[in-house]
C-alpha cells in the first residue's frame, strides 16, 4: 500500500511537472505567436497608411502639375499676348522699355513654370537650358550622354522637377561653388549622378524637417520605378545617385550623341 | 554520482549571476538591483545551508526565511515592472498577506524542520501568475517580444520557468525526503532547473548592465 502511495505521488509530481512545463512553454510560443499576429497587423496598417499618403501626395503633384501648366500657357498666351498689342500701342517712348522688361518677366515665369522645351526637345535639352540659366550664380559641370533620347512624360517631368529640388537644395543648404552632373542611359536605365562641393547636409534631418521637397524628390523617382541614393564622399559632400531601370524610350530623335559643358 | 556531484556543486549556480551583478550593480535601475539583491540572498542562504548541510545539521530552517525574502523581493521586482501599466495596489496586499500566510503555515503547519509546502506552493503559483500578468501586459503595449534582447523579458521568463517546474516538487517536498534513487532524481531535477534559472538570470543581469 505504502509502494503505491509511493508510485502515486512520484507519478504526479512528474507529470504536474511536466504538465506545468508544458503550460509555461505553450504559453509563452501563444504569446510569441500573437505578439507576430500583432505585428503583421501593424505592418500592414502602416503600409496601407504609406499607401494612402503615397496616393496623397501623388495627387498633389499631379494637381500643381497641372495648374503649373495651365498658369504658364495662361501667361504666355494671354498676358504675354497682351502685353505684346499694349507695346504696339503705346506711344510713350519711356513706356515700352517698362513693357518690354514686364513682357520678359512674364515669359521668365511662364518659362519656370513649366519650360516648354521639355515638351519639345527633352529632359537633356530642358536640363541644359536649366543649368545654363543657374550658371551664372555656380561654376557647372554638366555631362549627358545622348541628348536626344526622349522619355514618356512623367519620368521627363519627374526627372527635371528633381534635379531642380536637388540645385535648389545646394543653393539653400550646401554653399557649394561647383555641380557636377552626369545623366547617362545604358541598358534600359537611366542614371543620373549629382554632386556638389558643399559642406554637405544632413538628408535624414532634411528629410524630416523641412522635408516636403526631399519627400517629392523621393516619391517622384518612386513614381518611376527607379531609386535614390545619398552618398557622402570624404569632404562631406554629398553624392546623389538616381537610377531608374527597365525606362523604355519613347522615341530618338536624331543620331546619339553626347553634350558636356 | 552525478547525485553527489549536483549536491557539492549547487553553490556554483550562483557565480555567474553574483558575479556578473557585482560588477554591473552601479548601472543598474531599481528593478535589476532588487533583481541582484535577489541573487545576493540566494548566495547567502545557499552558503549557509551548505555549510550545514556539509556539517551534518538540519538547513530547512533556512527555507522559512528564505521563501519569505524571496517572495518580498520577486514581488518588489515585479510592482516596478507593473506599475508602468496599470495602478499596481494588489502586489502590495498580496505581499503583506502572503508574510502573515507563511509565518503561520510555519508556525502551524509545517516546522522549521519540514519544508514550508504551503508558503512555497503559494509562492509558485503566485510568481507564476505574475509572470503570465506581465507577459500580457507587455505584449499589449509594445506588440512585440523579443527575448533575446529584453533583459525584463528574460527573467520573467526564468522566472515562469523555474517556479512552474517546482511548484508540484515543493508541494509533495515533505514525502519525498527518504533516501531513495526516486527522490534523488527529483531533486536533480531541480538542480537542472536550477542551473537554467540562474544562468538566465545571470544572463539576463550582464544583458541589463550592457544597456
Amino acid at each position: 500500500m505504502e509502494g503505491w502511495q509511493e508510485v502515486d505521488i512520484y507519478f504526479v509530481l512528474y507529470a504536474g511537472t511536466a504538465g506545468m512545463l508544458l503550460l509555461c512553454f505553450g504559453m509563452l510560443l501563444f504569446f510569441r505567436g500573437y505578439s507576430k499576429r500583432l505585428l503583421a497587423e501593424q505592418e500592414e496598417k502602416n503600409r496601407m497608411e504609406l499607401d494612402y499618403k503615397d496616393k496623397l501626395l501623388y495627387s498633389h503633384i499631379q494637381a500643381t502639375e497641372k495648374e503649373r501648366a495651365r498658369i504658364a500657357r495662361d501667361l504666355h498666351d494671354e498676358v504675354g499676348a497682351s502685353l505684346s498689342l499694349l507695346r504696339m500701342q503705346v506711344t510713350n517712348p519711356d513706356a515700352k522699355p517698362i513693357i518690354d522688361s514686364t513682357i520678359d518677366n512674364v515669359r521668365r515665369i511662364s518659362y519656370d513654370l513649366l519650360p516648354p522645351t521639355l515638351g519639345v526637345f527633352g529632359i537633356a535639352v530642358a536640363l541644359q537650358t536649366f543649368f545654363e540659366k543657374v550658371e551664372h550664380n555656380i561654376a557647372i559641370r554638366f555631362q549627358v550622354i545622348d541628348e536626344h533620347l526622349r522619355f514618356d512624360t512623367v519620368t521627363e517631368l519627374s526627372v527635371y522637377r528633381v534635379v531642380q529640388e536637388l540645385v535648389q537644395n545646394t543653393f539653400k543648404h550646401s554653399g557649394a561653388d561647383k555641380i557636377d552632373f552626369v545623366m547617362e542611359y545604358k541598358n534600359d536605365q537611366l542614371t543620373i549622378i549629382y554632386h556638389d562641393n558643399g559642406k554637405g547636409y544632413d538628408y535624414g534631418s532634411q528629410q524630416k524637417e523641412n522635408g516636403l521637397g526631399m519627400k517629392n524628390i523621393a516619391f517622384r523617382i518612386k513614381q518611376c520605378g527607379g531609386t535614390l541614393q545619398y552618398k557622402r564622399r570624404t569632404d562631406n559632400s554629398i553624392e546623389v545617385h538616381i537610377s531608374i531601370p527597365q525606362l523604355q524610350i519613347t522615341h530618338h530623335e536624331h543620331n546619339a550623341h553626347s553634350i558636356s559643358r | 554520482m552525478i547525485f553527489k556531484f549536483l549536491a557539492v556543486t549547487s553553490p556554483l549556480v550562483f557565480i555567474l549571476p553574483t558575479l556578473v551583478s557585482l560588477r554591473n550593480i552601479k548601472k543598474y535601475e531599481l528593478k535589476f538591483r532588487i533583481l541582484s539583491w535577489h541573487v545576493w540572498l540566494a548566495f547567502v542562504i545557499e552558503m549557509i545551508s551548505y555549510w550545514l548541510w556539509m556539517h551534518k545539521q538540519s538547513n530547512l530552517f533556512l527555507l522559512h526565511l528564505y521563501t519569505i525574502l524571496e517572495f518580498e523581493l520577486v514581488s518588489l521586482f515585479y510592482i516596478i515592472l507593473l506599475k508602468q501599466y496599470s495602478k499596481i495596489w494588489s502586489i502590495p496586499t498580496i505581499m503583506i498577506s502572503f508574510v502573515v500566510f507563511a509565518i503561520i503555515d510555519s508556525l502551524f503547519f509545517h516546522d522549521l524542520n519540514h519544508f514550508n509546502v504551503f508558503a512555497r506552493s503559494i509562492e509558485c503559483l503566485i510568481i507564476i501568475s505574475y509572470a503570465i500578468y506581465y507577459l500580457y501586459k507587455h505584449l499589449i503595449s509594445s506588440k512585440t517580444i523579443s527575448f533575446r534582447n529584453d533583459p525584463v523579458l528574460l527573467t520573467n521568463t526564468a522566472f515562469l520557468f523555474y517556479f512552474s517546474v517546482s511548484f508540484f516538487l515543493f508541494l509533495f517536498s515533505n514525502h519525498i525526503m527518504a533516501e531513495t534513487f526516486k527522490t534523488y532524481l527529483v531533486w536533480t531535477m531541480h538542480s537542472i532547473a536550477l542551473w537554467i534559472y540562474y544562468t538566465t538570470i545571470g544572463i539576463a543581469l550582464w544583458k541589463a548592465g550592457k544597456k
